[in-house]
């Protein structure tokens, strides 16, 4: 069930990321098309709402026939972490056969199995606890020194094609980097965390492999243990030694733990073989390589796995695609849910004239009264207005609750934590003070910001923007880092 | 020529995407700098010399846009008491080096610290907006000579009064310049108009323009000789050639044809990259097409040929030796045949050699060719030719004057002929020059005459480029 959970949580997500890329400009403009009335969105979180919105963007691609990207990414995961535990175990396997070898004439070096079967394993055991332990995010692991180099790469490669690559060439790659940059801030603790999942799954699998080919070489074969040093250790020394190792199941398990007479009885000069050996003390180690195996590989490893896992989904359901795309789409979806029917506000009650005139009509029928807020520029001529919340609203699908007139330096001194559109003039390229000015806007509200593009009174029909202007707008913008604003726009009329 | 005058530094500032690059490419002639629609394509000042005949006394400073003005003004109004000018900038850049939000302030500020005067490039077309006000507030607090170019850039030119009252409140001059369709004459004049930014630039900028009339005159000059020059050579080009059989010589001839125009391409497009030259047209390469030739006279010749010498020749060379070897029995007669012996022979040898070679066939001597059909294509006997050559370079001539350095599109002529620059007495002259020259007989008085009548037609063409 958490196995299931985890993996459904984790196709949501792509699943979540390519339906929002598939719908290019609609969620942010709601343009073309209502979205799907959700019912009782209007009550939801975000999350609700965007899983709501993935059910449904599911069922209506379940005709296509097409498997959604979502199930290709676990199957794919699928296959990498049991390609990760064949491969681990298949090792584990093979090195513990080449350490097993016995002839009948050469015993298995026992310090030297030791140290290649259990100590070192181990050692990868406390080096990942250290990288848990203390791992900080000023101390990047070997992830977060790739994604660092990369970007310090592709930095070093904008700075220096800089002077040489075309300005909107250039603008393409700093929202390549964006997008990035975006990517990273969403997704990489998540992709750390599958990363990590799957050293210890190999980790994990290579122990159990070892101790799997140690059981059954052990039972299978007949295995002679034996120790040497060309230091001449004491065997008291190595008895103190191997009481230690064997604390943890000294208690209950005391044959595992080999005595001083085992110890003597089982070391080996080479130059005069084993036949004097007693046969008992050489084949007794077993019990105590098989208890170190287990407590000092297979559990630790274990329990890791099991924290890597637990990180993991810990993880998957922290990470949540919270950007302007989805408060766009959730802000769409909750309008797409509010029952019809409201008292009329003086907005719903506005009529704009042939001239571009706002007038109110107490009869008129309109729409309900949304939960936005209208913000015009005051460069835009008050002529102009009319026409604009009649356009704005439209594309909403709802009136906005209040109307201002504001100047652009003048926005951050708001603070309203409701969803805005900023009717702003774009015939002229944004500067980096009016893109400061707006990302900021957006980084307080935590709210859908929509900016309204306004061209110049001679424009066809007067004050569209053109494509070209939406174009630079749209790109300016997309290179700012989330949350950001959005541009109104029809992308069919850009290049 | 060696600089005697101080140099004047021009810095070209404005909103970003006003057009400035646009500007500068046309004042200075130079269009290898970078003008796009995408704003922000100028990221840092960059100096660009203005070069009249080889003199350098003014550098154009390209500059990025203003990115922040409003801050940028709020910073000086808050600090204009502690310093002023010169002193201000170096106060605002010893205070935002290191901010990135002013990084393009900075660069534009550092250009202000050696500039002689600030030219000010707005758009005209689009309203009067706060951010403009803060700019042109920016650099009358700064204090220096200013002009503000007003750059129509959709060629409208049209200007809105409220531009015109806001610009003049703030600079010393306010002078429109559409670097899309300026030309020579409205270069000179904004340069001119330089001169009311501030009185003390006259003395330095009066001989910068008379050098740079100079050489106006000289590239003019220089473009109608090698436009004479190229309709010279076309008008006697010729290519010859040799057909083996006389069944091959259609296909010869048509091959040389196709010589004959590529070698023509060939004249024409090495003028028309000199003469690009001449522009400063570095970019803009256009390319001669083969010219057309329908229903074209262009003069072929074909005669045979053997050991090396025509029909005629050798049966001059076939009598004469016949006559020569039948002189001895005439000889031997005594003089009683009356010479009728090698009278005869001559003729019959002369009749051999003329008529036995008539159907031109390839001759063999121990497997060495020893005789072919010679062919000749050009010089043209048609006239329209040469015209029509002369009028291409006209077209290009005229692209090349009308096309400021600021365009990056590659279209280039005007689908009409520019003949009618050429006045009647003119066009005999030339149609004179290019007679004599088909005919193999060039003059050089009629060159020099050519010269000049051309260089007449090229200044109308420059005066009248509209």
């Amino acid at each position: 069930m958490i196995f299931h959970q985890t993996y459904q949580k984790i196709a949501d997500l792509v699943d979540l990321e390519w339906f929002l890329s598939q719908e290019t400009d609609r969620p942010v403009s709601g343009k073309d098309g209502a979205f799907p009335v959700i019912e009782a969105a209007s009550d939801f979180s975000d999350q609700e709402c965007l899983l709501a919105w993935l059910k449904v963007q599911r069922g209506a691609s379940l005709g296509a026939g097409e498997p959604l990207p979502g199930s290709k990414v676990l199957f794919s995961l699928n296959i990498l972490f049991f390609l990760t535990s064949l491969v681990a175990f298949g090792m584990g396997a093979v090195i513990s056969l080449g350490v097993l070898h016995y002839d009948g004439s050469l015993p298995v070096n026992l310090l030297y199995a030791f140290a290649i079967l259990v100590f070192l394993p181990f050692t990868t055991v406390l080096l990942t606890l250290l990288v848990v332990l203390f791992y900080r995010k000023n101390i990047p692991p070997a992830y977060s020194l790739l994604l660092y180099g990369f970007r310090r790469l592709l930095d070093f490669m904008l700075h220096g094609m800089g002077s040489s690559l075309p300005g909107e060439k250039r603008q393409n790659a700093m929202i390549r980097k964006r997008k990035m940059e975006d990517f990273s801030r969403k997704y990489a603790p998540l992709v750390r965390s599958v990363l990590f999942f799957v050293f210890q799954l190999g980790g994990f699998f290579l122990v159990a492999g070892i101790f799997i080919t140690f059981f059954i070489k052990v039972t299978g074969s007949d295995l002679a243990f034996a120790w040497q040093s060309t230091l001449n250790i004491r065997p008291e020394t190595l008895a103190r030694l191997f009481e230690t190792l064997g604390t943890p199941w000294r208690f209950f398990f005391p044959e595992a733990v080999p005595d001083l007479d085992q110890i003597e009885g089982s070391r080996i000069f080479l130059k005069d073989g084993i036949a004097d050996l007693p046969g008992e003390h050489l084949a007794a180690w077993w019990l105590f390589m098989i208890m170190a195996l287990l407590v000092y590989g297979l559990l630790p490893r274990f329990f890791l796995l099991v924290f890597a896992f637990w990180q993991l989904r810990k993880r998957v359901f922290a990470t949540i695609p919270d950007d302007s795309r989805t408060r766009a789409l959730c802000f769409f979806l909750r309008q797409s849910a509010v029952p019809h029917g409201k008292e009329k506000s003086f907005w719903e009650r506005s009529v704009v004239s042939e001239k571009g005139v706002l007038t109110h009509d107490e009869k008129r029928e309109t729409v309900f009264e949304g939960p936005w807020e209208l913000w015009i520029s005051d460069e835009i001529p008050e002529d102009a207005k009319g026409v604009l919340l009649q356009k704005i609203q439209s594309r909403l699908g709802s009136a906005p609750k209040r109307v201002f007139s504001v100047d652009l330096q003048g926005l951050p001194g708001f603070s309203g934590l409701v969803p805005l559109v900023v009717a702003l003039e774009v015939f002229m390229p944004p500067v980096l003070e009016d893109l400061q000015v707006l990302q900021e806007l957006s980084e307080k509200s935590r709210m859908p910001l929509w900016i309204w593009p306004v061209g110049l009174p001679e424009a066809l029909p007067p004050y569209a923007p053109t494509p070209e202007d939406l174009v630079i707008w749209r790109k300016k913008f997309e290179s700012l880092p989330e949350p950001r604003p959005l541009l109104f726009g029809n992308a069919q009329h850009e290049k | 020529m060696k600089n005697k005058l101080p140099a004047i530094y021009l810095t070209v500032v404005g909103h970003p995407n006003e057009g400035k690059s646009s500007v500068v490419s046309t004042l200075v002639e130079d269009d290898a700098i970078l003008v796009s629609p995408w704003p922000g394509e100028t990221r840092e000042s960059e100096e660009y010399p203005l070069r009249p005949g080889g003199l350098v006394h003014i550098f154009f400073i390209d500059t990025p846009g203003f990115q922040s003005p409003r801050r940028t003004l709020e910073w000086i109004r808050a600090h204009e008491e502690k310093a002023g000018g010169k002193d201000l900038v170096r106060f605002f850049l010893e205070t935002h080096a290191a901010d990135p939000d002013f990084k393009d302030e900075c660069g534009i500020f550092e250009t202000f610290l050696k500039s002689t005067g600030i030219l000010y490039v707005v758009d005209a077309t689009r309203p009067l907006r706060k951010g403009d006000l803060a700019e042109m507030e920016i650099l009358r607090l700064l204090g220096f000579p200013r002009m503000a170019v007003m750059n129509p850039k959709n060629t409208k030119e049209d200007l809105a009064e409220e531009w015109k009252l806001a610009l003049r409140k703030n600079f010393n001059a306010v002078h429109v310049f559409n670097a899309l369709s300026a030309g020579f004459a409205e270069r000179i004049r904004l340069l001119s108009s330089l001169q009311s930014m501030d009185p003390d630039l006259e003395d330095l900028l009066q001989p910068v323009i008379e050098t740079m009339k100079r050489d106006w005159k000289e590239r003019l000059f220089l473009s109608a000789r090698l436009i004479l020059d190229l309709v010279e050579k076309v008008a006697s080009f010729r290519v010859t050639g040799k057909a083996g059989q006389r069944s091959s010589i259609p296909q010869k001839t048509g091959e040389l044809t196709q010589d004959w125009l590529e070698g023509i391409r060939g004249m024409e497009k090495e003028s028309w990259s000199t003469l690009r030259e001449i522009f400063r047209h570095r970019f803009f390469a256009p390319v001669p097409g083969f010219l057309t030739l329908e229903d074209t006279d262009l003069f072929s010749r074909e005669s045979f040929r053997i050991f090396g010498l025509s029909r005629a020749q050798l049966a001059t060379l076939g009598g004469g030796t016949a006559a020569v070897l039948a002189a001895g029995v005439d000889l031997a007669l005594g003089g009683a045949s009356l010479g009728l012996v090698s009278l005869t022979a001559g003729a019959i040898g002369a009749g051999w050699a003329y008529w036995g070679t008539r159907n031109a066939d390839t001759r063999r001597l121990a497997g060495i060719q020893i005789s072919g059909v010679e062919l000749v294509i050009g010089p043209v006997r048609d006239i329209r030719i040469p015209w029509m050559v002369l009028d291409r370079s006209l077209m290009l001539f005229h692209t090349l004057i009308t096309r400021p350095h600021a365009a990056r599109d590659q279209s280039i002529f005007e689908n009409k002929s520019f003949l009618h620059y050429l006045e009647n007495k003119e066009q005999r002259k030339i149609f004179s020059l290019i007679t004599s020259a088909s005919k193999g007989e060039p003059r050089d008085s009629l060159r020099e005459e050519g010269y000049q009548i051309l260089f007449q037609v090229l200044t109308r063409m420059a005066d009248q480029k509209k």
